[in-house]
């Protein structure tokens, strides 16, 4: 039979593991505010690294029929550092990669990549739209580069959650959006 | 857009999606991200955290000691944000610690604060004692004296350090009564501290 630790003993080493975890999530923002970041970058990066969050967020965003497809267990983080914009600021962003199940009937699979970027404005900012497609070519030619298939993605989803503390209306900004 | 059938392997499909958090009310939110309990209260966090109504919301909020997980590590993360965003997160800590200690096995985060400030200016207390004892040491070019150096660095790196907690503390605005009791300086001690603070400032 194991011989239990004193409380007192249990207790220290909780409250030492607790001190610990404080301690490496403290690390997590001073390591993103010395690189640039806000502390919402940090905080929507350590959420949505968690994959049950990130399932949770690409469920509600992608359109049902897709996502009655996707092969959840296919969900993967990929690279986003693949070059710097030409318009400098600060952004969260994650590239996910997610694996279609085959239509009925079928036996194509198909891979989708889904861009989110999680901005927070409080001023306006009129070159949001210029920066999206700036960051959809910067990661279109970094794919191409380095993929050997010769198939493109069918399809990039580039989704933007926009937070704005003005509640500025959307339709000040890019008429570009409109004509999609 | 009219793609040739022939050509539509080779045209990638990009689509978009834009919204404004700011313009979702609250029961969309949580209708439309219900899936995950933690992706619906960051949200609103998000949506909330620089309007002054974020404080009262917190107040009422009665989920959240829901955010606690095995390893503490969303609320820790929580907590973080708010040190790095709020104004008055003092008084924002406060009243979610309060939340929390009315529940059972809840973790008391201004005390880890507390002990976190401490450990780092330990840390680096140590650091800076142990490296000059060392330089002592080698001075002497004795072992006796050499040791004798390392144990004087570490005296003066353990006052380093409580020097360097209470410094931290005060940035946290905390009152020089409760600093004085977790540094073990006087508050004489600590006063002066916060004058070179100001004059460094």
């Amino acid at each position: 039979m194991t011989k239990k630790p004193p409380d007192n003993q249990t207790e220290t080493t909780e409250s030492q593991k607790a001190i610990e975890r404080f301690q490496q999530i403290q690390d997590l923002y001073n390591q993103g505010l010395s690189e640039g970041k806000t502390p919402h970058d940090v905080l929507f990066k350590l959420m949505m690294e968690r994959p049950d969050v990130a399932r949770a967020y690409l469920e509600a965003e992608l359109p049902t029929a897709l996502s009655r497809r996707v092969d959840w267990d296919s969900l993967q983080y990929q690279p986003t550092n693949f070059s710097q914009p030409t318009i400098s600021e600060k952004r969260s962003d994650l590239l996910f990669s997610l694996a279609l199940r085959p239509r009925k009937s079928k036996t194509d699979t198909e891979t989708i990549y889904v861009y989110c970027m999680f901005e927070h404005q409080s001023t306006d900012d009129y070159s949001m739209a210029w920066r999206f497609f700036e960051y959809l070519y910067l990661w279109y030619s970094h794919y191409i580069k380095s993929t050997s298939d010769s198939k493109f993605p069918k399809r990039l989803r580039l989704f933007s959650h926009w937070y704005s503390t003005m509640g500025l209306p959307l339709g000040n900004h890019p008429p570009i959006f409109k004509s999609w | 857009m009219n793609i040739p059938r022939d050509c539509k392997p080779f045209v990638p499909l990009f689509e978009f999606s834009l919204k404004d958090l700011s313009q979702i009310d609250d029961p969309e939110i949580q209708d439309t991200y219900h899936r995950s309990f933690l992706l619906t209260k960051f949200l609103e966090y998000f949506k909330y955290y620089r309007r002054p109504e974020f404080y009262d919301r917190l107040l009422v909020d009665t989920e959240f000691v829901q955010l606690r997980d095995q390893r503490g590590d969303v609320l820790y993360a929580i907590f973080v944000y708010i040190l790095q965003t709020q104004p008055n997160h003092q008084k924002v800590i406060k009243m979610l610690n309060n939340k929390l200690k009315q529940e059972e096995n809840m973790v008391d985060v201004i005390e880890l604060i507390k002990q976190v400030g401490r450990e780092e200016g330990r840390e680096e207390g140590r650091e800076e004692g142990h490296q000059e004892g060392i330089e002592q040491g080698i001075k002497r070019g004795r072992q006796e004296g050499r040791e004798e150096g390392i144990e004087q660095g570490i005296e003066q790196g353990e006052y380093q350090a409580k020097i360097h907690t209470a410094w931290k503390l005060l940035q946290r605005e905390m009152d020089i009564a409760d600093i004085a009791e977790v540094t073990g300086l006087s508050e004489i001690e600590i006063s002066q501290i916060a004058t070179d603070m100001n004059d460094t400032n």
